[in-house]
């Protein structure tokens, strides 16, 4: 069940998903900005499908980056950007900001070591489940135990769904 | 837009500052150059959206300045200049004319001039009709009327060419008759004209009176009433459609036609239905009219006295004519000397544009790597094989690569025959090499760049596309072990991956620019969004009968906990162990979700008749208009490939992917024998056709090396039709065999919904998908769902 | 109906007759637009075929402006000329008929007789700058205005 050139793809898709994450932040051109996002989102689906998680990035793929980045990009190319393009790329308090940083850095660290002397990180089995049945596990889980939550979501989105039809329509 | 020419300041433009949720109007120009347009008229829109808010035309762009030129020549130098006023209706023009100054003379034209301008002039507005009709079904998304209407209008001209020696502009009559005699066999050449034509005007009702695409783009669109048309000083079909039954002929006779019997149609709503109505029975009228002229032309002189210097006595006239526009008027005025003083031409056109730029349309007008190793099943794929996959990859690429080469061609034949036409004829036999041609123009085209274009996204979009439409075929399956891989989540792949191509798409119509690809970027990513939901859901009714096992079309085995599945071929194997194609399961569920999924795969490739992203007569060309040579043929290359991925997902859903036809019917060694067979035969037919067609090559000694190529084309047919006649390979090829087919058989339905269908006006596209395929698709679903738990 | 129209306005209408059939009348300037709107509202002539001007060089009223009507329900047609001197304006039909907007624009862009009260008199088959109105007698057949084409065009002379 391993797979080959494990570490390789780990590390460039790993790479990818950091890259694009800094470019989000990076690039004044807010569209760039969406469009690293969707390097990003794309990168993460690849870790998942390296997880045995095949349901999870094919859902990744078309909700995320089909379906919510699409939605993203619509109202970047509507809104007039010339506005942020002229704005500041850093503004005047990236000390604070750095500071903030670092503490949260030494935060993370601090739990990982911790957590590492708890539970031996290196040598846990990678997914117990045989990839073929991450599609049915997921599904017998989400009909099953979680049914209740699974109805209340989509009630919401339904409720969201008719806010917004509502709101759009009064324009038409 | 600040040019000198028009003023637009009282166009509002919206406050750029404001964010999309207050009204953010587009102002965009439809310029002088623009395909709807013909070359005339430059339309100055002020959209909120798809709707639009005001217009404001600019003419004047093809004004010559004819009246000015009338007071500095002769009567009858004057004559050839009215032609060239509304040239699709030249002969009309001319009547017009000649009638007018008749009537300054105080001549009247003899009996037998009056019925040849009768016979001539009923011709012109039967060509005029049907060049509108052509041209108008080709702006609303139907192209295959233009060719038709065109072929027919061709014998009208024929006709003219013999009478007068032009066909366009004639030039047909003189002041106070006519100048040339019918030509032997005038009348017989009329009536043959007039029993050829009959049944043609009924196919171009068939193709569009009663489709249900037509009557949804006109009904109710551009709606005018009969008084608005009357103060607006609207004549022609216009008016007529509106309800006013009048026409000059009738109201104000001329030439002759008080000796003929014609009706006047009208129509009731006003809208652009009833103007088609409206036109379609004049044209109909017209051959009446023609037919009782032709039988009785009068003896007789064609030209009345006139003198030789034509100086008509001091007085004014006003003389129209119903022109296939509307009410041709001409005022003269004359002081005695042998040029008009004043010659105003009242053209129809001029009025009722006018009247249509103020009945503002209220309505929408106007109007898309990285192959990451992953395993599964039972493919090369899945063994860790990473040679086989290799090879599988590149062979699909390579056959996809044909198979886009060939489509271009196919379409391009398919879609001329259907139109009447030949396509393509020279570069290669029957045009062949033409792909390989387009393909070598497009490499070597200048890449044009727009110079405010944003750079890193204009490059990255059309190869974001390409290589989404690429990826989703490593799940394709050809047939049981023939695919890259089979993972358990075929489906869902590649729904999932040609959603990507919608971020494409988007992304090639802003970073052009401009507006026109804008729109049609935003048009067609909401399109491809909408219509993938029912997509989905026909998909999903797919998977689950694949989780009802039993027998048969509606055989559910009790108590069944079914695995169904999302990986392709298991897909395709549970078809099989039902024995049933799901098309045909739970008859007639499969066959409506069936229906679903054709459809929003048509929306989804953007092809007709959903493709008012790349509209032609309303966009120039949508999201890729700004792309040319390399880059615009990438998109089409994802283009095609989309087509042939979702093709493949309905084949491999609901048709049975690479199962050959009757599986369980017709079982046994000999029908299995038959049926291996087919492959060999398809390309022994194509060989025999080939061979045909180089034995139909014209005998010149420019066609040799045409007909040696194609000779040797037929000979490759044949050679691999023989070698699939060998067992070894005709037991491999079967399943790859079968599914292509219906996979070709797919895109032959493409093309022939191109050539036959109007498109879709965008907000009745989204509905179709949002308020029609959407509720089915669910209905289907839960259908589904309720008949597999209750079987 | 010439008499009805007489009595109404009396000395306003100089001439009404008929030439080869085709009925027209001469009015005063001061009569417009009165006078059409009485032969909208009663007589019937809901339909304006036509406005157009004809230039007389050495008149002393340069300038006639015809109205083309037609009336469907009496199924006539009737001219009415005014006679007018350079620079007059005139009122507008526009609340009259609608379809004059444009064909009062056309007879601006074309002899430069100004409508008050056109909700939009401005050129229509000229572009906008140009200088001279074409229609008129002292206005060359080849002449264009070179200003505008060398500004507009980057062309010496349109010619």
């Amino acid at each position: 069940m391993t797979p080959v050139a494990t570490p390789f793809f780990f590390y460039l898709l790993s790479g990818l998903a950091l890259l694009g994450g800094i470019l989000v932040i990076t690039r004044k051109n807010a569209v760039h900005s969406a469009l690293a996002l969707i390097l990003t989102l794309l990168a993460l689906a690849g870790l998942y499908l390296m997880l045995y998680a095949p349901f999870v990035a094919g859902v990744q793929i078309i909700l995320y980056a089909g379906g919510i980045m699409v939605l993203f990009l619509f109202v970047i190319m509507l809104v007039s950007i010339e506005k942020s393009q002229r704005e500041d790329q850093f503004n005047k308090q990236w000390i604070g900001g750095l500071v903030g940083a670092v503490a949260l850095g030494a935060l993370f660290v601090r739990v990982f070591v911790r957590s590492k002397a708890l539970h031996d990180l290196t040598g846990m089995p990678m997914a117990q489940l045989p990839e073929q049945s991450n599609t049915q596990e997921i599904a017998v889980y989400l009909y099953g135990n979680y049914m209740l939550a699974f109805e209340i979501a989509s009630l919401l989105l339904l409720v969201a769904i008719i806010g917004a039809v509502v709101m759009a329509k009064k324009r038409i | 837009m600040s040019d000198p020419s028009t003023n637009i300041s009282h166009l509002e433009l919206g406050d750029r500052n404001e964010t999309f949720l207050d009204s953010n109007e587009l102002v965009i120009n439809m310029g002088p150059q623009h395909p709807a347009t013909h070359g005339v008229l430059r339309v100055i829109l002020k959209l909120d959206g798809e709707k639009v808010l005001g217009t404001e035309c600019v003419i004047g762009y093809l004004h010559r300045g004819v009246e000015k030129i009338a007071e500095n020549r002769t009567y009858a130098m004057f004559n050839p200049y009215v032609d060239r006023m509304d040239y699709v209706a030249a002969v009309s023009n001319g009547l017009g004319y000649c009638e007018a100054v008749e009537k300054l003379l105080n001549v009247q034209a003899p009996p037998r001039a009056n019925y040849i301008r009768v016979i001539l002039t009923e011709l012109n507005r039967l060509a005029s009709h049907m060049l509108w009709l052509g041209t108008h079904a080709l702006d609303i998304g139907a192209i295959t009327p233009l060719f038709y209407t065109f072929r027919d209008r061709e014998e009208i001209l024929k006709i003219f060419e013999k009478y007068c020696g032009a066909r366009l502009t004639t030039h047909a009559f003189r002041i106070g008759g006519c100048l040339y005699e019918t030509y032997d066999g005038f009348e017989k050449d009329v009536t043959n004209f007039l029993d050829f034509v009959t049944p043609k005007i009924d196919e171009y009702e068939e193709l569009l009176t009663t489709n249900r695409i037509w009557v949804e783009r006109t009904k109710n669109v551009g709606k005018i009433s009969g008084k608005e048309c009357i103060a607006l000083g609207v004549t022609g079909p216009v008016l007529r459609a509106s309800g006013v039954r009048w026409d000059v002929r009738k109201a104000q006779p001329y030439a002759a036609y008080s000796d003929f019997d014609f009706e006047i149609p009208i129509g009731q709503n006003g809208d652009t239905y009833d103007r088609y109505l409206v036109r379609m029975a004049e044209m109909r009228q017209s051959l009446h009219i023609i037919r009782q002229a032709v039988g009785k032309i009068p003896e007789g002189p064609i030209m009345a006295k006139v003198p030789k210097v034509i100086k008509p006595p001091v007085g004014e006239i006003y003389h129209s004519i119903e022109a296939p526009k509307g009410e041709l008027g001409y005022f003269i005025v004359s002081d005695g000397s042998t040029q008009p003083y004043r010659l105003r031409v009242r053209p129809p056109s001029f009025v009722n544009l006018h009247a249509r730029h103020r009945s503002r349309r209220g309505g929408p007008l106007m109007l898309d790597y990285v192959t990451s190793y992953l395993r599964s099943n039972t493919t090369p794929g899945q063994a860790g094989n990473l040679l086989w996959a290799f090879i599988y990859i590149i062979l699909i690429f390579l056959g996809l690569s044909v198979a886009v080469i060939a489509m271009n061609w196919l379409e391009r034949k398919i879609l001329a025959h259907m139109q009447v036409r030949l396509g393509p004829m020279r570069v290669g036999p029957h045009g062949l090499l033409q792909p390989i041609a387009d393909a070598i123009k497009l490499l070597i085209k200048e890449d044009i760049m727009p110079a405010e274009a944003d750079k890193s996204v204009f490059w990255i979009a059309p190869v974001l596309i390409v290589i989404t439409a690429f990826t989703t075929f490593i799940v394709v399956p050809f047939g049981p072990t023939h695919a890259v891989t089979d993972m358990n989540i075929g489906v869902l792949f590649m729904l999932g991956v040609s959603s990507l191509s919608v971020l494409g798409v988007v992304m090639a119509g802003w970073a052009s620019n401009s507006h026109y690809p804008l729109i049609g970027a935003l048009r067609s990513s909401a399109q491809m969004v909408s219509y993938e939901i029912a997509m989905g859901l026909a998909v999903v009714a797919a998977v689950l009968m694949t989780s009802l096992h039993g027998n048969g079309l509606y055989g559910v085995a009790h108590g069944a906990v079914g695995d169904g599945t999302l990986s392709m071929i298991d897909i395709v194997k549970a078809q099989q162990d039902q024995h049933a194609w799901f098309i045909f399961k739970f008859f007639p569920l499969g066959l409506i979700a069936f229906f679903i999924f054709a459809v929003a795969m048509i929306a989804e490739t953007n092809r007709a008749p959903f493709d008012l992203p790349e509209a032609e007569s309303e966009l120039t060309a949508g999201f890729h208009t700004e792309y040319s040579g390399f880059r615009w043929s990438l998109f089409f290359l994802a283009e095609y490939s989309a087509m042939i991925a979702v093709s493949s997902i309905a084949v491999t859903l609901w048709l049975g992917g690479w199962l050959r036809p009757f599986p369980t019917w017709l079982t046994g060694e000999t029908w299995d024998l038959v049926f291996s067979l087919f492959p060999a035969a398809t390309f022994l037919l194509l060989a025999l056709i080939a061979l045909v067609g180089t034995l139909r090559m014209p005998k010149h000694p420019y066609f040799r090396v045409q007909t040696l190529g194609l000779a040797g084309f037929a000979a490759v047919l044949a050679l691999i039709g023989i070698l699939l006649l060998l067992p070894p390979v005709r037991d491999r090829i079967q399943d790859i065999y079968w599914f292509s087919l219906k996979v070709a058989g797919f895109m032959y339905l493409y093309i022939w919904y191109r050539g036959t269908f109007p498109r879709y006006r965008f907000d009745q596209l989204m509905r179709v998908g949002w308020k029609v395929l959407l509720p089915v698709g669910l209905g289907v679903l839960i259908l589904t769902a309720i008949v597999g738990v209750l079987l | 109906m010439v008499a009805t129209l007489k009595r109404q306005f009396g000395s306003g209408i100089s001439e009404a007759s008929t030439y080869l059939g085709q009925n027209y009348m001469v009015v005063d300037r001061s009569l417009i637009p009165e006078i059409l709107q009485v032969l909208r509202d009663q007589e019937q002539f809901d339909y304006c075929v036509d406005i157009t001007a004809v230039h007389y060089l050495t008149r002393e009223k340069p300038f006639d402006v015809i109205w083309i009507l037609y009336s469907f329900a009496r199924n006539e047609r009737i001219r009415v000329k005014t006679l007018i001197s350079d620079g007059e304006a005139l009122p507008s039909s526009v609340p009259i008929w609608p379809t004059t907007n444009w064909l009062e624009r056309e007879v601006y862009d074309m002899f430069g007789i100004a409508f008050e009260g056109h909700p939009d008199l401005k050129r229509i088959l000229l572009p906008e700058g140009w200088k001279g109105h074409p229609l008129r007698k002292d206005y060359g057949i080849i002449q264009q205005d070179n200003e505008w084409v060398q500004a507009n065009l980057g062309i010496e002379s349109g010619q």
